[in-house]
């Protein structure tokens, strides 16, 4: 726990650091008197995440995120949102520890159903993971912290790309229903809360993007395969000015995989890493 | 300049003699002194030797001891020293060996500023001169009781001289109860008197004649009487020079009268030569270990030579054959326990018994004198009318006898007439009388022997009935409590079938116990035991499927990592394999069992249901995707046995 002690004291430095710039930033956009919520919305959100075993202590993170929004007609899953294709290379440091780094590609869809701007623009981020497990009487706790430096652009014809950095930390928890712990054939649930800051010359008033308030419940089909659906409530400030905060809804829907395709005799002295 | 020519000079002076001088030394005698082992003994070592073709080579002094005081304060302690010398790997030189046995009761003096232990044992020594391995001059052998560091008691001692290994002029030979003293010739034939009197100046005392090796006469004396017995006294015969051991003492005796025999001091004088000849015996395997040698004494006799030839010799042989068949037969019969009850209730047992007890004690027993004779190598000692008086004093036995049976104290006769076609004559050559004697013993053995095998038959039977009866007793007491106690402590279905198995067992013996015909009943007896060591085995693998379920199930499971959880997981692999054992094959078994057992197939289902387990533990670490496939949606437990492979291999 002492790396993450580490860690987490050069997260709140480094915020220090990022708040300091925006103090220096002056922008002619007016902040209302008090903070305003906007309209709530209501999301889907299709989420598989892949772990694909590529040696010892390798692995590939292969997600695919569908991200349906509401439109006027229809709550939740009117219109495509996002697609996201999320990758990386992971490193098992050991059970309670492992990192990984890799790239983004996000498909945008304008949801905007009056623009007449382009339809789909990517965005493009490079991305790095540190996550903490420890175990709690039956439960599981986990720490993960994400860093991502995204590039996104508006859906203006030739718009730039503007550069923005996020922080992320989440905690969630697996408690497992009906068993004495996580093993297949169990029910599990997963409050999780994610606050994920951002940084970059366009945040001035706006470091809060998103906190993340979500409860999943979850079935363990076998060692490698689990699902989970829950529901998400979110919020964050408005990048264009953070008086304004966005919230939402969302349901989720999520399918853990992780297949080892390599052949039995390399696997069965690694199984068991270093417990 | 000079000064370091010189130096150059000297520096290749010294080379020289170095290069010359290194194969020099292997031609030089050299000293060892370390360990060494000879034969059972293991001591300290000093000796010189050289090296021929890279063979040791002892020559010069020899010397090899042991003593160990620890040892003999703790408890006994085998103390030798064995002194001398050799030349080019052959004992030359005075010699000594010295044995010891001791043991110390912790008593000790001291003497002259030394502490002494005092010590009780066996000393054993043997002193003298050896010439190139051979013995050499007087050799004096003595054993001594030693009581505490004192001679307490000469237990043998022989002096005899040598000249070139050949016993020479006067020698002694004494153990605790008899002194032999004696001469030889030249040539070591024994000569002129040999006496032998005993210790205790009581018993009666012996003096052997000989004349030029051939003994002529022993006269007996003792305190009132004397007795002179002839010998080989006036044969001017052929003779052959042999060594004086035990066998010229047999082939002696075939020459004396029973009489006469029993006058002498049984083998007193052989034995006293045997003793002497044990000694001898070790210092030569000692010398033998350690180079050439040939250090036995032979003291030579002469005996009368009757040569044998070929068609004699093939007599012989057959005499032995006749003997040795006949004998074997008849201590079959006679040391069998069931005719030995039988003889005691049946009279025709009793006859057949007491028959072969005549036929040993008059045909086989001289024959087996003659055979002894033959393998000490002594019949051409001695002429064949000779043996024949000797050994059938009583003359040649006959073909009929009268054979005594009693029984319940009635005394009854029968006679017996041996069923050989030989007929002996009085002027049959005398070997050809003796194998014709041999023969009529075998006959009469065999005659006897093959009636006597349908009596045993018929009584083998009966006991092989009672004991298998008895097995199955065991057998069904044994597995009853078995599943008794077993079936408490397994899952229900198992107990089930192992309660199937006790019902089955119960009925199995009854259908035994149903079976009348006498002759039937020993094959049903047969089957029966059999069946139930099938039952036996059987219910122990039922005992154990409960167990062969655990360990199949955790033998296919792995530990996977999921990294989601960050958790290891168990998980169930290769699942079509361990459910068709849990979901087919072992209801199948399980079924099997409750409703097709019979005695037939007992054993085939418990090798399959032990030869499945086996298989399925197997395949685990095997590539068996084609199998799995093929698995699939089979249910029927005879053709997955089928793809297992088993049901080949129970039928094996």
């Amino acid at each position: 726990m002492k790396t993450f002690r580490t860690y987490s004291i050069k997260l709140i430095f480094l915020f220090f650091l990022v708040f300091q710039g925006f103090s220096q930033e002056k922008e002619a956009v007016e902040l209302p008197e008090y903070s305003k919520y906007k309209d709530l919305g209501t999301k889907t959100w299709i989420n598989t995440y892949g772990n694909i075993r590529i040696g010892k202590r390798l692995f590939w993170d292969a997600q695919t995120h569908l991200r349906l929004e509401e439109t006027e007609a229809t709550p939740f899953f009117g219109q495509v949102a996002q697609v996201y294709n999320r990758h990386a290379i992971g490193y098992i440091h050991s059970k309670y520890f492992n990192v990984r780094l890799g790239g983004v590609l996000r498909l945008n869809f304008n949801t905007d159903e009056a623009s007449t701007d382009r339809n789909l623009v990517p965005e493009w981020r490079i991305w790095h993971q540190y996550q903490f497990a420890q175990s709690l009487a039956s439960m599981m706790i986990y720490h993960r912290i994400r860093i991502e430096h995204r590039w996104t652009q508006g859906f203006a014809e030739n718009s730039e790309y503007i550069f923005r950095n996020r922080w992320r930390y989440m905690f969630r928890m697996k408690i497992p229903l009906n068993n004495h712990k996580l093993k297949p054939k169990t029910f599990y649930v997963a409050p999780e809360a994610e606050l994920i800051m951002q940084s970059g010359k366009a945040v001035v008033a706006s470091p809060m993007e998103d906190l993340r308030l979500t409860s999943t419940l979850g079935y363990i089909l076998t060692p490698r395969l689990t699902v989970a659906a829950g529901a998400m409530y979110s919020q964050g400030q408005d990048l264009k000015n953070g008086g304004f905060f966005k919230h939402s809804w969302a349901m989720r829907f999520h399918v853990y995989y992780s297949p080892d395709f390599r052949k039995v005799k390399n696997k069965l002295p690694e199984i068991h890493l270093t417990d | 300049m000079i000064r370091l020519t010189i130096k150059v000079l000297l520096q290749f002076l010294v080379f020289v003699i170095m290069v010359i001088s290194i194969p020099m030394n292997a031609q030089e005698i050299q000293t060892y002194n370390g360990p060494l082992q000879i034969g059972k003994y293991n001591g300290k070592a000093t000796y010189s030797y050289k090296l021929v073709e890279n063979d040791t080579v002892l020559d010069g002094d020899f010397t090899v001891l042991r003593s160990n005081l620890q040892e003999l304060l703790e408890k006994q302690d085998y103390s030798f020293q064995f002194k001398g010398a050799f030349v080019d790997g052959k004992a030359n030189g005075p010699w000594k060996f010295q044995f010891g046995e001791f043991n110390s009761k912790s008593q000790s003096e001291v003497i002259d500023y030394q502490y002494r232990v005092l010590v009780s044992g066996i000393q054993k020594s043997a002193i003298g001169k050896i010439k190139m391995g051979k013995p050499n001059g007087k050799w004096t052998i003595v054993e001594e009781e030693i009581e505490n560091s004192e001679i307490s008691k000469t237990l043998f001692k022989s002096v005899i001289s040598f000249d070139n290994g050949v016993p020479q002029q006067n020698f002694s030979i004494n153990n605790e109860n008899y002194t032999l003293v004696g001469r030889f010739l030249r040539d070591g034939l024994a000569h002129d008197e040999w006496s032998l009197f005993p210790s205790n100046g009581m018993d009666q005392s012996e003096s052997w004649f000989f004349k030029d090796g051939l003994l002529q006469s022993i006269r007996v004396d003792d305190e009132n009487d004397h007795k002179t017995i002839k010998a080989y006294q006036g044969y001017n015969g052929k003779t052959k020079i042999i060594n004086l051991n035990a066998g010229y003492i047999n082939a002696l005796e075939i020459q004396l009268s029973q009489v006469d025999v029993d006058i002498l001091h049984h083998n007193s004088l052989p034995e006293l030569l045997k003793q002497n000849a044990a000694r001898y015996q070790e210092v030569d395997e000692i010398l033998s270990e350690l180079g050439k040698s040939k250090f036995l004494p032979e003291l030579k006799v002469k005996v009368p030579y009757y040569p044998l030839d070929s068609l004699e010799v093939t007599k012989v042989d057959s005499i032995v054959s006749y003997y040795k068949k006949a004998h074997e037969l008849s201590e079959s019969i006679l040391h069998n326990s069931q005719l030995n009850i039988l003889k005691l209730s049946d009279n025709n047992t009793a006859y057949q018994y007491n028959t072969v007890l005549q036929l040993k004690e008059n045909f086989l027993n001289p024959i087996q004198e003659i055979v002894s004779y033959d393998s000490l190598g002594i019949l051409e000692y001695t002429s064949q009318e000779q043996l024949i008086n000797h050994v059938f004093a009583n003359g040649l036995p006959k073909p009929q006898m009268d054979i005594e049976i009693q029984i319940d104290s009635v005394i009854s006769s029968k006679s017996y007439t041996i069923p050989s076609s030989d007929s002996i004559s009085a002027d049959t050559p005398n070997i050809e009388k003796i194998e014709a004697v041999a023969k009529m013993g075998y006959d009469g053995i065999l005659s006897i022997a093959n009636e006597v095998k349908e009596t045993l038959t018929q009584e083998k039977r009966q006991n092989e009935l009672a004991s298998l009866e008895e097995e199955i007793i065991i057998r069904n007491d044994s597995m009853m409590v078995f599943i008794d106690s077993t079936s408490s402590t397994i899952p229900l279905k198992y107990a089930t079938a192992l309660k199937q198995l006790k019902s089955f067992t119960s009925k199995t013996i009854n259908d035994y116990s149903k079976v009348k015909s006498a002759v039937n009943r020993l094959a049903a007896a047969r089957t029966t035991v059999e069946c139930l060591n099938n039952l036996n085995e059987l219910s122990k693998t039922v005992s154990q499927m409960p167990n062969y379920q655990t360990t199949i199930k955790e033998g296919y499971t792995d530990r996977i990592w999921n990294p989601f959880m960050a958790t290891l997981m168990d998980e169930d692999i290769k699942k079509r394999i361990t459910s068709a054992y849990s979901k087919t094959l072992e209801p199948y078994f399980l079924n099997e069992i409750d409703q097709h057992l019979s005695c037939d197939n007992t054993k085939e289902l418990n090798s399959t249901i032990n030869a499945t387990y086996t298989k399925i533990l197997e395949l685990k670490d095997q590539d068996t995707k084609k199998l799995e496939r093929k698995l699939k949606r089979q249910k029927d437990p005879i053709t997955i046995l089928e793809m297992l492979n088993v049901q080949n291999t129970a039928k094996q």
